[in-house]
């Protein structure tokens, strides 16, 4: 089951690797091809001069077996002992006496690459008979210098290892080659598939590729990233969609009282930390059912939209107005804030909701608000206390609910 | 047949500079023999120059001709053997015609007699032999050797020159003083 600890090889070693192979093999074979047809050319050539000489020499040799004189032999064969490939040359006569010897190489070891070839091509010496008046009179043998083919061998081995060689350095140059129009493009796009799954980096695109394959497969892959990052757009923006739904009234476009209770308990944390002041109101409207009962649930929308838009202009950039349902309504002060920014938080609602309120019937309405506060750390050291502390301040402050509508003009 | 002749010098002189590149001292074609056989040595050496030479008209037998005092012709009929083709020995007498013979053997032949019978043969298709002239300088194309128990000979290249019979030149490596 356990997988080999040696790490899997990279493409180029894999590619590199049969190159390698490949060419070795074909060298192999190409060089031992030629190494053999040489061999055998060679052969036959050097037994064509085997049999050559001994004629050669059979016949300059003639006369001197006829007068039985040894040493015009050995000066017949002379020069022909002297010829390369020859190793040795002997004139035996009609009685089995040799006249006549030269040799100027002496047999190689039988292991030798010299012996070898020996072995293979001249076997035995090559006989040539000695004529004289149409009879034999002796014969001429001559043993063949395997020198020439032994160097042929060895020139051929020495020049197929030599190409091998050369073919190791031309593999790894060819897979520098494949390196730059195959492995790198590849890589680039592995690189930037990685990317995009770590860093979700939708925007980074695979480079165009010199090769065919690898270019449509880059740019395939290019139109799928386009794909996954336009999905990831369309996400991202549903999501802000769906959590501004989660944290604010749809109505009012306001916070809801889940975000506010976050910001209240942000705000206290921070203001705790600080040792900042900061402050809670609470707005209820006044009388807003009988709105609703005598102008309709529509008039009711109108007049809690324009009513937030209100609490909103009267606050500051860092303070919040959020919706906690119905009519009820509450505010934060951004630290610092003590009971000064609350008296003139008051001050600019009452300004501001003294104006009357259009309906969409076209009659106005004016809404009047009923404010509690409370001021931290004075009035509640946590969201609890400074709640209740408000709630009261609130309850206590609500008038009778016959005061509260004021009908000003009807259409 | 001038050119022919040149042809013969050509190779002739090429196989001695041949052989005097291979440095050994220039020594004879000996045939050894016991005491007493000197005619039998002699007899072989013949018939293996005749076994190297061509006439320029063929005859089935060839006609041998001994003039002169000779001491070793005694066994020249067996030069066939060696010459491998048919002999036929004659004498003829000091000064006669030689119009007969194939092949002349000179004896000893008083000088007069010897330099006109040589001169008769300039032009002919005649071997000619001496038996006795050492230093091989009277115009025969051959000149014997013997001396203890070993027979050598000599070629006169001017004269196998001037003849009109062909010897081999392999015949001259085997010829004694080729090299001087």
């Amino acid at each position: 089951m356990s997988r080999p600890a040696r790490p899997l090889p990279t493409l180029r070693e894999a590619l590199s690797r049969v190159h390698f192979r490949v060419t070795l093999f074909a060298v192999g074979i190409t060089g031992l091809t030629v190494l053999l047809s040489g061999l055998a050319a060679v052969g036959v050539y050097a037994r064509q001069n085997l049999a050559l000489s001994a004629q050669t020499a059979s016949y300059t040799v003639a006369p001197a077996i006829v007068f039985d004189d040894a040493e015009a032999a050995r000066q017949s064969i002379a020069p022909l002992a002297d010829v390369d490939g020859v190793a040795e040359i002997a004139v035996v006569d009609r009685a089995g006496r040799t006249l006549a010897r030269l040799s100027h190489a002496a047999p190689p070891h039988r292991l030798s690459i010299a012996g070898v070839a020996e072995w293979l091509f001249f076997p035995h010496p090559t006989v040539a008979p000695v004529n004289h008046n149409g009879g034999v009179i002796g014969e001429v043998r001559v043993r063949g210098d395997a020198g020439i083919i032994a160097g042929y061998i060895g020139m051929g081995l020495a020049g197929t290892l030599a190409c091998m060689v050369l073919t190791a350095l031309a593999a790894g140059l060819l897979a520098a080659r494949l390196r730059q129009s195959v492995i790198a493009p590849l890589g680039a796009i592995a690189a930037v598939a990685h990317a995009v799954r770590a860093d979700r980096a939708f925007d980074r695109r695979a480079p165009d590729a010199p090769i065919r394959e690898i270019d449509a497969l880059s740019s395939d892959f290019n139109a799928l990233l386009a794909e996954l990052e336009r999905w990831q757009l369309n996400l991202r923006s549903e999501n802000a969609t769906l959590s501004h739904q989660a944290t604010h009234d749809a109505l009012t476009g306001l916070p809801n009282r889940i975000r506010f209770d976050e910001s209240l308990a942000a705000m206290l944390e921070r203001a705790a930390s600080d040792g900042a002041s900061f402050a809670v109101l609470y707005a209820d409207c006044n009388a807003f059912k009988a709105i609703n009962d005598q102008y309709g649930h529509a008039a009711g929308d109108a007049v809690l939209v324009e009513t937030a838009r209100r609490l909103r202009a009267g606050l500051r950039a860092g303070d919040i107005a959020a919706r906690l349902g119905g009519d009820e309504f509450a505010m934060l002060l951004a630290t610092p804030s003590g009971p000064e920014a609350v008296a003139r938080v008051r001050d600019a609602l009452r300004a501001l909701m003294a104006m009357p309120i259009a309906l969409p019937s076209g009659e106005e309405v004016t809404m009047t608000l009923t404010v509690g506060a409370a001021v931290y750390p004075d009035d509640g050291a946590d969201v609890a206390a400074l709640v209740h502390h408000a709630d009261i301040e609130m309850l206590a402050a609500k008038p009778t609910p016959s005061a509260t509508i004021q009908k000003i003009r009807r259409q | 047949m001038e050119s022919g002749t040149i042809v013969f010098a050509v190779i002739a002189l090429a196989i001695s500079t041949l052989n005097s590149d291979t440095a050994p001292p220039p020594t004879a074609a000996e045939i050894n023999f016991a005491p007493g056989n000197e005619a039998r040595a002699v007899a072989r050496i013949v018939g293996g120059i005749i076994s190297y030479t061509r006439w320029p008209t063929q005859v089935a037998t060839l006609r041998l001709c001994v003039t002169g005092t000779a001491r070793h012709a005694a066994q020249l009929g067996d030069a066939s053997t060696t010459a491998g083709r048919a002999i036929s020995v004659q004498t003829i007498d000091a000064g006669a015609a030689t119009t007969g013979c194939d092949i002349l053997y000179i004896g000893k032949l008083p000088a007069p007699v010897r330099e006109q019978t040589i001169r008769a043969l300039r032009g002919r298709g005649v071997l000619s032999i001496a038996e006795s002239d050492p230093r091989c300088r009277d115009g025969t194309m051959v000149c014997l050797r013997v001396a203890g128990s070993s027979a050598t000979f000599q070629l006169n290249l001017d004269a196998v020159s001037r003849g009109t019979v062909r010897i081999d030149p392999r015949v001259l490596l085997v010829a004694a003083g080729r090299a001087s």
